[in-house]
């Protein structure tokens, strides 16, 4: 803490025992406040403004936030569920790779396109079909048609 | 239902037993949040984004600590990347519909809300959840992130810019 005067000092030293966190102020301290009118002035000053802001309430928010944040939970759900659904699909396309790089496989499954096409069939099962146009009702409403 | 009773039954994959914390907390969350970012739209965004923050760590949340002063780091965590990602938008300063406080609030307390709002946003944090709050300085340390020390002589800054800015607007 870096302090330029005495006055400072005191008034610190004063906050913390103000907010029951400092023990007791020395002797000295008391004795500077009784002689040094600003800082005791201050130390009003700091008692008048705890009070006023102990009873500062806060507005009522003005949004629910709940259908919000229920909606994300669910949203970040099933983004995590997604995750771990491919991540075992992940693994088997490693050992496919391995396998083609080091284990000598048949012609036909060695073509660098059969990995891939699994892939985007595995994606396609976990994820549903991205062209698929929504048509249930309950989807519609949610979107506002 | 209390804390305790929620973070039991979310623990168990309920996530309508979230909404006790979301109804319990979001007022003050959302009047925080747009202490931090300074911009109404990244305090609702930032606030959302805590709560989801909060439903999947719970499993990390002990339920003898205050649920609030553990979601806070959460929420301070999305204040922080919200403004990095956007920039500092900073609103013009606390009008009549100013969040954080009541719609029929008192002069005096809109006038005290104001000089907060005039505080830098961590001025503003400190002030708010000492006085407000009533957070003990080892709270502030934990949450913020800083050595008690750091704590009492930056509430000691903040206390006095609020001190200077309320008696520059007594009559």
């Amino acid at each position: 803490m870096n302090l330029s005067t005495d006055c400072e000092r005191v008034r610190v030293t004063l906050m913390a025992v103000f907010d029951g966190e400092g023990g007791q102020e020395s002797a000295a301290d008391r004795q500077h406040v009784l002689t040094c009118a600003p800082c005791r002035r201050w130390l009003e000053d700091l008692q008048s403004m705890t009070t006023q802001l102990q009873g500062l309430p806060y507005q009522n928010a003005r949004m629910d936030l709940w259908l919000s944040v229920e909606g994300r939970i669910h949203d970040s759900e099933q983004r995590l569920t997604l995750t771990r659904q491919l991540w075992p699909v992940g693994a088997l396309l490693l050992v496919w790779r391995a396998a083609q790089l080091f284990v000598d496989l048949p012609v036909p499954m060695l073509h660098p396109l059969v990995p891939l096409a699994a892939a985007v069939v595995a994606v396609w099962l976990v994820a549903g079909d991205p062209l698929a146009i929504e048509t249930s009702a309950p989807e519609l409403q949610k979107r506002g048609i | 239902m209390d804390d305790a009773a929620a973070t039991r039954a979310c623990r168990t994959g309920n996530v309508d037993a979230f909404r006790h914390f979301v109804d319990r907390y979001q007022t003050r969350a959302l009047a925080h949040a747009r202490l931090l970012t300074r911009n109404e739209a990244d305090a609702a965004d930032a606030t959302q984004e805590a709560f989801v923050d909060a439903f999947r760590n719970l499993r990390s949340f002990d339920p003898a600590r205050h649920f609030y002063a553990w979601f806070y780091v959460l929420l301070r965590n999305r204040c922080f990347k919200q403004r990095s990602r956007r920039g500092t938008r900073w609103e013009s300063g606390i009008d009549d519909a100013t969040p954080g406080v009541h719609p029929g609030i008192s002069e005096a307390h809109l006038d005290l809300w104001r000089a907060i709002d005039r505080l830098a946003p961590d001025d503003a944090e400190l002030v708010v959840l000492k006085h407000i709050e009533g957070w003990t300085y080892e709270e502030l340390s934990a949450a913020l992130a800083i050595p008690r020390g750091t704590v009492m002589s930056r509430l000691y800054g903040a206390r006095q810019r609020l001190l200077t800015m309320l008696a520059g607007e007594r009559p």
